[in-house]
């Protein structure tokens, strides 16, 4: 336990933005979540999980979620493995609040989704950049196989 | 200690390291098959990192990092387009090649073709000669240019001193240990690039934060960084794809790196020498454009986007840095020396041996080769110094032009026997001009890359030139073809 930092999420219809700092206040208009918890570094691969699924079970819901850019990050890897049992658990009606972690009800009744979260690559990437290049590797194995040894 | 002292004595002392193999190589090449092919006695696996990291170039953590850091994963049409290209080449070249040219004892790859069409009038030297001056000088200057990029964004020196470095380091290696100091140097360098490729990777993932992180953070600065279709669709899509794909054309039969065929002791080697260089390949490919892709994060808008692997080295440790910087430079180095080679044993033994003194003992030879090295590695640092350009297009022209001028050719004559002298000169002169005019025109860098038109104009031409002209005899070349069909101990 090194302190109580903020960290403030909020989401938006067309882009939700999960960080900390200046960057998150400026981006959110339509929900607001403000969470408080203590830093626990012990934590610190569940946080990484717990961005990816984040990220997911938000795009599933309609949202796409960014970090907040390079310098929420570290705040994120520390502070939102505490949160992310309860978030994940609520994502369609985020409101939640327990011991020190505050979550704001929605407040709009815009329809969330599009933007720029939910990181992911579509299949077309993964096929050009990973399978199709592997493949290039794999026919030239059959032919070492063949007639190479 | 400052961080640039940091960077700069591991990548010092990398480049004494080199030099030195070209001391170290200098007495295995007193003979001229010594100089040019390294007594052809190639392990595949040197062959194969020859071969690939001589086809690389600077282009890679420049040119293809750059592209990268633009596109995302629609870099990889390009990519991937070169990938065909080698293995394209790895399918249907090594082994056939290696065989031809230990039948017909050739040593350089014009001679191979003098040989193989029993050219008597020594133009297809000529020929041959001329091309390489007039792709491969521009090809070395579009090297040196990569290595005044690099030097010049760590250190704080004057382009003209980051190009005078670049140009004795390699020539010196170059001009004393010939071919057999290029390979060791380039299966060295290979291993430095590897190794430093996916270290770097690996450090700009963890420092994005992890690969979902990092996809986050390039999403937010451009979405279309997460898909293979850059944002396009329909036909400007297919445009872009089609554009990509012509460029399979550019890497196959380029002197520089085809020569390995040649080497290696054996034709069954040639397919482990074919699927370790593939394998080397898609490793390089991966991590160069990882470091211009995940590099983005840090550095979303970088003026000139070929420098962000000398500007992703400065997030890195000095020390770390220093050695992934000569990971740069061996690219660059392992292509440059290549190239030298290349023009020099063609300068040497084509046109002085072929035209001038065709008694020429093998000493003069290789003596005239060291000579020949030093006067093009100069050549390609002026015209690089007067006419700096994009790294990336001009490997792409030069690498282009080669590949026309010979490519055909090459498959022609490995592949149909009716092929003979006069589908040769054909076929490599208007490759060579259809490359230089296409480029010349306006739709050269929108519809389809200059060797592809190049390759098509080569292959019409020899093909037609060879069946309105008496063939060769055939019964000869039936016997030659015989043998270079199987793999052979």
């Amino acid at each position: 336990m090194t302190g109580i930092p903020q960290v403030q999420c909020r989401l938006a219809p067309d882009r939700a933005s999960v960080g900390c700092g200046e960057r998150c206040r400026s981006s959110a208009h339509v929900m607001e979540v403000g969470v408080r918890l203590a830093m626990h570094r012990r934590r610190f691969s569940e946080g990484i999980r717990f961005i990816g699924r984040l990220q997911s079970r938000s795009e599933q819901a309609g949202w796409e979620v960014s970090h907040g850019g390079r310098e929420g990050l570290p705040l994120l890897r520390a502070y939102l493995p505490v949160i992310y049992h309860q978030y994940i658990r609520n994502i369609a009606k985020i409101h939640y609040q327990k011991k020190d972690i505050g979550f704001a009800r929605r407040t709009s009744t815009q329809t969330q989704g599009g933007g720029t979260m939910g990181a992911s690559w579509t299949l077309g990437s993964w096929l050009l950049v990973v399978v199709l290049p592997i493949l290039t590797c794999v026919v030239l194995y059959d032919q070492y196989r063949k007639y190479g040894r | 200690m400052s961080s640039s002292i940091c960077i700069a004595i591991p990548f010092i002392v990398y480049m004494i390291a080199m030099m030195a193999i070209g001391v170290f190589t200098f007495k295995s090449t007193s003979s001229v098959e010594g100089f040019a092919l390294g007594e052809r006695k190639l392990h595949p696996w040197v062959a194969a990192m020859s071969y690939v990291f001589s086809g690389c170039s600077g282009w890679m953590f420049m040119g293809a990092a750059g592209i990268s850091y633009i596109m995302g994963p629609g870099a990889w049409w390009m990519l991937l387009g070169y990938m065909i290209g080698v293995l394209f080449s790895f399918l249907t070249i090594p082994m056939r090649l290696r065989n031809y040219s230990g039948i017909l004892g050739a040593i350089t790859y014009p001679e191979f073709f003098v040989k193989r069409v029993r050219d008597n009038t020594n133009l297809i030297r000529g020929i041959c000669s001329l091309a390489l001056i007039v792709f491969i000088v521009p090809y070395i200057a579009a090297q040196y240019s990569a290595c005044i990029k690099g030097i010049t964004s760590l250190f704080d020196v004057t382009p003209l001193a980051a190009l005078l470095f670049s140009v004795a380091v390699v020539t010196i290696y170059c001009m004393l240990g010939g071919f057999k100091a290029v390979c060791v140097t380039d299966y060295i360098q290979g291993w430095v690039i590897l190794a430093g490729g996916v270290l770097i990777s690996a450090i700009l993932v963890s420092k994005a934060g992890g690969w979902g992180s990092m996809l986050a953070a390039l999403k937010e600065i451009d979405p279309t960084l997460m898909t293979a279709n850059l944002g396009k669709a329909g036909a400007a899509l297919l445009g872009f794809v089609w554009y990509s794909f012509t460029t399979v054309f550019v890497v196959i039969g380029r002197p520089h790196d085809t020569i390995r065929n040649f080497a290696i002791e054996n034709s069954k080697q040639a397919y482990e020498m074919a699927l370790f260089g593939q394998i080397a390949l898609l490793i390089n490919y991966w991590t160069s454009w990882m470091i211009g892709y995940a590099g983005r994060v840090f550095f979303p808008n970088l003026a000139d986007p070929e420098t962000i692997f000398p500007s992703v080295l400065t997030l890195i440790n000095p020390w770390i840095a220093g050695i992934l910087f000569a990971a740069l430079l061996a690219l660059l180095m392992s292509t440059v020396d290549s190239q030298l080679l290349s023009v020099a044993t063609t300068l040497s033994v084509d046109l002085y041996k072929g035209f001038i003194n065709k008694e020429a003992s093998d000493k003069k030879v290789v003596s005239l080769s060291r000579i020949a090295v030093l006067v093009v590695s100069v050549l390609g640092a002026y015209i690089c110094y007067r006419t700096p350009q994009s790294v990336m297009w001009l490997t792409l022209y030069a690498s282009g032009g080669l590949s026309a001028t010979f490519g055909p050719s090459l498959m022609l004559s490995l592949y149909w026997k009716r092929f003979n002298k006069q589908g040769a000169i054909a076929s490599m002169l208007s490759g060579l001009l259809a490359v230089i005019i296409w480029y010349k025109t306006p739709f050269r860098a929108t519809i389809i890359h200059e060797g592809l038109v190049g390759w098509i104009v080569g292959l019409v031409v020899g093909v037609a030139a060879s069946l309105m002209t008496e063939p060769i005899d055939q019964a000869q070349i039936e016997e030659e073809f015989a043998y270079i069909r199987q793999p052979h101990e």
